[in-house]
């Protein structure tokens, strides 16, 4: 066996990430910038396309950092378990492998039983990680986009990161506890909540492709054996793939395998092996993986392909950091430069083409959206009428439909059908005008769509039909919107007010301020758990568009307007008025909190209601006018000894978890009376006001 | 080495005793103390055979000697002979870049062929020589384990920890080591470390043979994650740069499969093409067939070097001197030929997917290369019936044209 080392496996060809010491490892300006971040202790995040060598960056930048006596854990998360148990424990496992500690886990799991697995991995942290180890620690995380599909909200982890620098002017401790994140995803995506978001505290690492003088020591190696001038080669290839690592590793190696000669023709090979039958030879796959990003989500694959065309029509467009954009950069076929989107390079610019594209928004169904929700509701709301109709039945011609799409497509025919000979009748002389304004109107909700159809039956043998959508927006206001609460047309409309006047006191309240969240922004994008959203969209009064929650009708929208969700204020709380506009100002206007005997009232209702259920909202408010109200007062200046004081600082330190600390009976009420003569601080009103709930729930 | 055991008659009634001497009053306490399936131990109570894996595991729980009280049952049917599988006919470059790729710290092969086309000889081949360098391999084919685990992913990696476990004949079997609470997967990473990487200085060959088979089951996804994430420890674990992993299967072809999550776009892919004029001549040679230069080039014609219908012909030949090789081939696309058994069973197949068969009508009544949809080339190709000419297909053999177009006319 020669010793020479065999060059046609000197490059990365094989997909996965390289080791810290792979020999073509090019190190970028993101290498310094991640280890000098980590080093100084900050939380960093690199989000980023596939096959841009995060996993990669991780390992290198691990080895530094162990080589600086910096102790790391690297964790990836497709090998923790699913549930949310399984998930914190396997990573506390695995952590305490990675850390070498000596901690009895079974003995340890005992003693924490019944806490939330979040407290748990808090305390970890404090109690067993951070008290052996006395080093630096650098947690990675990998693969954190694996979350999305956990069962579980995995909110709380990120809060949790967060809260670890939260702690550290309090806690030094923390200082030397940092985490790195890797993943394909957005912030945004992974935490909802933006108060307790570890994001808009980290640093995000951009990962570029290499520049060509980055890439040069490394990958010209192999090529200078086999290449007469592998730095004109290298260029070549460089100009080709933008430095995207994945392809420029794998072009590098097609040279050293298939060049006939010593000046091979780069761009002939890259034809050849690259991009002709490129979903054939793309071997390992990245092509297709770009190719699937693109196409995966059907109901937004079209506005995707859309700002797709446009970059590839127009070289590039301004960066706007709307969910497409960021969409199109996490495939990877797009990237940012200098505030721009661009192609990321010339292979993808000739796979995915001009042609690709086009085809690919000729194979899309024009009526998707609407097809995947009958699809889940069979409500005829969905169906297509009119000229959308017959605009797919055209597109429909020649394609092999499944059966799925012959169904819709043959249910909207029936019913549309139905319609237009209903209205062949009267007076009426373009039936498509009629169809088409009851839709605006109803956005073809069934009753008040049968509503409008009888009434219609009844007049168009009597009036006389000048202006036809006129003739229905008259009819549609006389007969439903102007007279709604007494016209026998207009039930329908009775009986959705009354349905939410039966709705729980306590959820009410909410379910109005989302309702006129959605009523003024026109359209919200809200969680499809959420209780609130759900009570209205079991009433029909809102509906799912795209991605985000609108008002169902235009009925709908201007009979429960915004006059008449303020009328419905006073019917719930004594002091939903001012709730409700406190909230409606960002919480900023301070002249709606409560006052004096308001507040006190306030404090009595709570304090009857059976269960209490206070939102984190209104806890809020009622903090706050309590604040406003006891700044009035002169603090004393007695020594302040808080007789809860112990109890206090645990339930801080669990987050506020800890429900065994809040204060009992005769102790809570020895510390409202102590309280009443004190300045508090916001938390310790929250303690306070947690444990009275608490009492009340007791009772 | 044969699939299934089974309890030897006479002692049938010592196995039940056995129960009871070792404290179980009941089949059914035992089935829940050893986690496998209760047909499976129903079976090995009642003489019937099971995989060789679970008859070791249950004779071991039960304190008896399995190769004493166990017997091979008589094969049926199985066209793959015993002479065959001692000849390997070496299909170079790629049994050195597979033996090259094996010597690298954490690396993984994949075999990647349609049925028949040697995949499990090229893998019992290079299984075979690491043997000799040291390491120590598993061959393990995932239909062996036993299929009622196939939806409890807990089971099944517990099944497949013990599986590699017995075939490495390691005699330590505690579930005491799985951590509670922390899930299947990363007990079965513990376990790896703790038992077959830590305690061993070699490295870990581990085949995983039809890995294909699972695709269709809940614990598939999983599972793939699983080796991937193994795949990708050995770049951070010292540890897991001992293991070496092959895998073995026809197809990729899994609806659900997150393919940036699975084995399968990372490691070394090998793909296995037909035999070459030389490779078919070894092969006859080997055999000890007589056969000329003509006669193999009749061989190539009807059936273009696939391995399998190579080999079955060769056999035949061996086995029955006096059989002409005209007439073996004359009669070979026909249902009174040797190769029936295979053609019936491909047909079946084609019969219950008609947009697949209706595509390979067209490839085989076409005469050049044809254009198929992506995934319906991908099903032929798996099945072995086309292969590539870029993103064309062509029939893959003369012997299927003929059969089937016959069988596929419209008349």
């Amino acid at each position: 066996m020669s010793k020479t080392p065999n060059w046609n496996w000197f490059y990365k060809t094989q997909g996965g990430s390289l080791e810290w010491n792979h020999p073509t490892y090019v190190e970028r300006e993101a290498d310094r910038d991640f280890y000098q971040k980590l080093k100084n202790g900050e939380f960093c995040y690199v989000f980023n396309a596939r096959q841009m060598g995060k996993s990669s960056l991780k390992n290198r930048t691990m080895y530094k950092l162990q080589q600086a006596g910096v102790a790391c854990a690297n964790i990836d998360l497709t090998g923790m378990g699913g549930s949310e148990e399984e998930w914190y424990r396997s990573i506390i496992n695995e952590l305490a492998s990675c850390f070498n500690l000596k901690f009895n886990q079974r003995a340890w799991w005992r003693n924490h039983q019944g806490l939330a697995f979040n407290y748990c991995f808090n305390l970890f942290l404090k109690e067993v990680l951070l008290a052996e180890s006395f080093k630096q620690i650098v947690i990675f995380i990998d693969e954190i986009d694996s979350v999305l599909s956990l069962d579980f909200q995995s909110d709380d982890f990120f809060a949790l990161i967060r809260s670890c620098y939260d702690k550290r002017p309090h806690a030094p401790e923390y200082k030397r506890l940092t985490f790195a994140l890797l993943g394909v995803a957005t912030p945004s995506d992974l935490i909802q909540n933006k108060s307790h978001t570890p994001f808009n505290i980290g640093q995000a690492i951009e990962l570029t492709g290499f520049s060509f003088d980055e890439a040069k020591p490394k990958l010209i190696q192999g090529l200078s054996g086999k290449v007469d001038n592998a730095d004109k080669v290298l260029r070549q290839i460089w100009e080709w793939t933008r430095g995207q690592p994945f392809l420029t590793q794998k072009i590098c190696s097609l040279v050293m395998q298939n060049a006939k000669n010593r000046n091979p023709n780069i761009s002939q090979l890259i034809e050849q092996y690259i991009i002709n039958n490129w979903e054939r030879q793309d071997e390992p796959e990245h092509l297709r993986t770009i190719r699937d990003r693109l196409l995966g989500n059907e109901l937004n694959v079209g506005q995707l392909l859309g700002i797709y065309k446009q970059i590839l029509e127009q070289r590039e467009i301004k960066a706007d950091g709307s969910r497409e954009q960021t969409e199109l950069q996490l495939s990877g076929s797009v990237t940012q430069q200098q505030g721009y989107l661009k192609i990321t390079n010339l292979i993808y610019e000739k796979i995915f083409n001009q042609d690709w594209v086009e085809e690919q928004l000729n194979n899309l169904r024009p009526y998707a959206e609407k097809i995947t929700f009958w699809m889940s509701s069979k409500d005829d709301f969905f169906l297509l009428y009119g000229e959308e109709l017959k605009r797919a039945l055209i597109w429909s011609v020649g394609k092999n439909l499944n059966s799925e799409d012959q169904e819709f497509l043959k249910e909207s025919e029936i019913l549309y059908k139905l319609e237009y000979q209903l209205l062949q009748t009267g007076n009426i002389t373009d039936p498509d005008v009629i169809i088409h304004s009851i839709y605006w109107w109803t956005s073809g909700q069934k009753e008040l769509k049968d509503a409008i159809f009888s009434r219609i039956l009844v007049l168009s043998k009597i009036s006389e039909i000048t202006n036809e959508e006129e003739w229905i927006t008259d009819l549609v206001r006389s007969h439903l919107i102007d007279r709604w609460e007494t016209h026998e047309d207009a039930e329908h409309l009775r009986n959705i007010r009354d349905r939410i006047l039966s709705i729980e006191e306590s959820d009410r309240f909410w379910v109005l301020i989302l309702y006129r969240r959605i009523l003024q922004d026109g359209e919200v994008e809200v969680d499809e758990k959420d209780n609130d959203l759900l009570h209205l969209r079991d009433l029909g009064l809102v509906v799912k568009r795209s991605q985000k929650f609108t008002i169902a009708n235009r009925i709908y929208q201007e009979v429960f307007n915004a006059v008449w969700v303020e009328t419905m204020f006073p019917t719930i709380r004594s002091y939903s008025q001012q709730l409700a506009a406190w909230l409606g100002s960002q919480e900023q206007d301070s002249s709606q909190l409560l006052y004096g005997q308001e507040l006190q009232d306030a404090l009595e209702y709570i304090k009857d209601q059976n269960s209490p259920k206070l939102r984190e909202d209104e806890n809020r408010f009622l903090i706050r006018s309590q604040i406003v109200n006891q700044l009035k007062i002169t603090p004393s200046s007695e020594p302040v000894q808080k007789p809860y004081d112990e109890k206090f600082t645990l339930w801080q330190k669990s987050n506020g978890r800890d429900r065994s600390q809040l204060l009992r009976g005769n102790e809570l009420q020895e510390a409202l009376e102590w309280a009443k003569k004190q300045e508090l601080s916001k938390e310790e009103h929250q303690f306070l006001i947690k444990s009275q709930i608490m009492n009340q729930q007791v009772e | 080495m044969s699939r299934s055991i089974r309890v030897a008659q006479q002692w049938l009634n010592k196995v039940q005793a056995a129960l009871n001497r070792n404290g179980y009053p009941s089949q059914r306490a035992f089935v829940e103390e050893i986690m496998l399936a209760k047909a499976t131990v129903s079976k090995f109570f009642t003489g019937k055979p099971i995989s060789r894996l679970n008859f070791i595991e249950i004779s071991e729980k039960l304190a008896l000697d399995w190769q004493e009280i166990g017997e091979i049952p008589l094969e049926s049917g199985d066209l793959s002979t015993p002479e065959a599988q001692t000849i390997y006919i070496e299909r170079p470059p790629i049994e050195e870049i597979c033996d090259q790729e094996i010597l690298k710290p954490g690396s993984l092969i994949r075999i990647k062929a349609p049925k028949q086309m040697g995949k499990t000889s090229l893998a019992s081949e290079l299984i075979a020589k690491s043997q000799k360098q040291g390491y120590r391999t598993v061959h393990l084919s995932l239909k062996r384990i036993d299929e009622s685990v196939l939806r409890n992913l807990e089971q099944f990696l517990w099944q497949f920890c013990n599986a590699v476990r017995l075939e490495l004949s390691i005699s330590k079997n505690s579930k005491d080591d799985w951590i509670e609470g922390i899930g299947s997967k990363s007990n079965s990473t513990s376990y790896f470390e703790q038992y077959f990487l830590s305690e061993f200085n070699f490295p870990l060959l581990l085949c995983l043979d039809d890995i294909d088979f699972i695709f269709s089951y809940p614990v598939a996804g999983e599972f793939l994650t699983l080796l991937r994430f193994w795949h990708e420890r050995a770049k951070s674990h010292p540890l897991w740069k001992k293991l070496r992993l092959i895998i073995v299967h026809s197809t990729e072809d899994y609806p659900q499969l997150n393919i940036n999550r699975s084995p399968f776009n990372v490691g070394l892919p090998i793909e296995l093409p037909m035999f070459t004029l030389d490779q078919v001549q070894e092969f006859a040679d080997r055999y000890e067939v007589d056969c000329d230069s003509k006669c193999i080039q009749k061989l190539m014609e009807i059936l273009g070097g696939h391995p399998a219908l190579t080999q079955q012909a060769l056999f035949h030949l061996k086995t029955y001197p006096n059989v002409e090789l005209e007439d073996l081939l004359n009669h070979a696309p026909t249902e009174a030929g040797i190769y029936s058994n295979h053609l019936i069973e491909l047909l079946q197949e084609l019969k219950q997917h008609q947009d697949i068969m209706e595509a390979f009508k067209d490839v085989i009544q076409s005469d050049n290369s044809v254009r198929l949809e992506t995934t319906i080339s991908y099903k032929l190709y798996s099945m072995g019936l086309v292969k590539y000419q870029g993103n064309e297909v062509v029939v893959s053999c003369e012997l299927y044209r003929l059969y089937f177009r016959d069988r596929l006319s419209d008349n």
